[in-house]
């Protein structure tokens, strides 16, 4: 998950809302008879003779709303498309100075060295790595599963040292980590 | 290509020799620069064509010997080297790079007399230190960021990038209304396109909308309860874009520059864990409020003053384990399960 698509949900959700509540208010106002002088009487068909009549007088009308249907279907399906976006980056470019030659890692290679690092642990059963942000400015984002009964301090103290070796690996001080502590349910 | 060399001892035997342009050439195929190349790569400390993967493919070509991929193209005088290999891990991965630039330009240039311009180095892997390389553990340097933070609050107002890291997602309502308009979209598309190229198609109830739409009235029950609902599902939709939301997750005290946290869910597992901890407790329920934490543990025994104090302990241990930085407001109710008849 992205931050993009955060904001994209975000957005996504809030524009559906207000259509949503302007139409819906717009009909109640109308079916209570709230504003007959601006939308109608109320006690009238839902669909008027005009309204009936309009695509037969208006020859753009059935292509627009088809154009409009197939634009509203292709905006729905890149908004479901971005969800499982992990952001994940592709190659961490590792020298500076690429004049005599460029250094390459793959971000794979950095987040697999770290889970394995980390899966030596019986009390971490799951851990998965992701190197998001951009290949200049790289952050990690780390999910770690720890049993309810193991210890979260001696996990965590573990976590931080792995954490610190793949900075030395790296060779920067400054990769931003963000850490999800997950919890499986004690077995009974 | 081959490389056309001038060896360097040609200077130690200059006086038995014609001149230099009379001699002939020295030729050396690519292959060679390549086993050169690949033989002075493996030379480099914590450099090794050694991946996990990489290990069977390298043996079986090498017939035993595990090097590097290497591919080198000469031009003349000059030598463009490409290399895949794989570094220790947690050696630092760039100086093991220059490292091996280095000692493969002066052994390629000392052997071949070729000067290498470029060494283009793709770490294939970061491989598992063999048994007598022991991952070392770097000194943390421990910036100080292990603030007090809130007891179950989020994020502190101040804090951008770690809003921003547990901004929620929202992905379960977005999914559904993505899903649901994508639907009705190509459907309409369909239904409409359709029509308008003479095909009889119903894949909406058309005839249903067209009688609906004459008969029924603004007025009428049925439009104004689905006018209704309409506006409800429109606030409902806006209320979860514009608030935050309660599943946030809970910020942990943080290590050197990692933010740490965890959700709700996984924080009342851990917690319950703990407090049925000490003997004597059957069973425990953990409510992680905003400000304080409510134990209700279970047991057995019909007199066990001293059990209250020792589930808030294991609870309160539990707590500093996992970072919950702040003063811990805990609160812990003991009932007593029903004897079974």
């Amino acid at each position: 998950m992205t931050r993009r698509a955060a904001r994209v949900n975000q957005a996504g959700l809030l524009a559906v809302g207000l259509l949503l509540l302007a139409a819906g208010a717009a009909a109640l106002a109308r079916g209570l008879d709230l504003r007959p002088d601006l939308l109608g009487p109320a006690h009238a068909p839902l669909i008027s003779s005009y309204l009936r009549q309009y695509p037969r007088n208006h020859r753009w009308f059935w292509p627009a709303a088809a154009g409009v249907a197939v634009l509203v279907a292709l905006l729905a399906l890149r908004w479901l498309s971005i969800q499982g976006a992990t952001g994940a980056i592709g190659r961490l470019p590792l020298e500076t100075d690429d004049r005599g030659g460029a250094t390459h890692l793959p971000a794979r290679a950095a987040t697999a060295a770290l889970e394995q690092d980390l899966a030596a642990s019986p009390d971490l059963p799951r851990v998965r790595a992701i190197l998001t942000g951009t290949p200049r400015a790289p952050r990690l984002i780390l999910t770690v599963t720890l049993s309810a009964s193991a210890d979260p301090a001696a996990a965590r103290h573990r976590i931080d040292q792995a954490i610190g070796r793949l900075r030395q690996t790296l060779d920067t001080e400054n990769l931003p980590a963000v850490l999800h502590l997950r919890i499986t349910a004690a077995r009974i | 290509m081959t490389a056309v060399a001038e060896a360097g001892w040609q200077a130690r035997t200059s006086g038995q020799l014609p001149p230099p342009e009379e001699r002939g050439v020295t030729r050396i195929p690519d292959r060679v620069v390549e086993r050169i190349t690949a033989r002075a790569a493996g030379e480099v400390d914590l450099a090794s064509g050694l991946t996990r993967r990489g290990v069977r493919r390298q043996l079986s070509r090498a017939g035993g010997r595990a090097a590097p991929t290497v591919s080198v193209q000469v031009d003349g005088q000059l030598a463009i080297v490409r290399l895949g290999l794989a570094v220790t891990y947690p050696a630092p991965a760039r100086q093991v790079a220059r490292q091996v630039r280095e000692h493969v330009t002066a052994r390629v240039g000392e052997m071949t007399g070729l000067r290498v311009r470029q060494v283009d180095i793709e770490v294939t892997g970061l491989a598992r230190p063999s048994s007598r390389i022991a991952l070392t553990t770097v000194t943390s340097t421990d910036s100080g960021q292990a603030g007090p933070a809130g007891l179950l609050s989020a994020a502190p107002a101040g804090d951008r990038a770690a809003r921003r890291a547990f901004r929620p997602q929202r992905t379960l309502p977005a999914v559904t209304v993505a899903a649901v308009l994508a639907a009705g979209a190509i459907l309409t598309a369909i239904q409409v396109i359709a029509a308008r190229t003479g095909h009889t198609v119903q894949v909406l109830p058309v005839a249903w909308l067209d009688h609906t739409g004459r008969d029924q009235r603004w007025d009428g029950a049925g439009p104004v309860a689905v006018a209704a609902a309409v506006t409800a599902l429109g606030l409902v939709l806006i209320w979860r874009a514009v608030s935050a939301g309660r599943s946030a997750m809970i910020r942990l005290a943080a290590g050197p520059g990692t933010m740490t946290a965890i959700s709700r869910r996984s924080l009342r597992r851990s917690l319950e864990a703990a407090a049925i901890a000490p003997e004597g407790v059957t069973g425990a329920r953990v409510r992680p409020g905003r400000h304080r934490v409510h134990v209700q543990a279970r047991t057995a025994l019909r007199d066990a003053p001293e059990l209250q104090e020792a589930v808030r302990q294991a609870v309160t241990l539990r707590c500093q384990a996992l970072g919950l930085a702040g003063p811990l407001a805990i609160r812990v109710t003991v009932t007593r399960s029903e004897d079974s008849p």
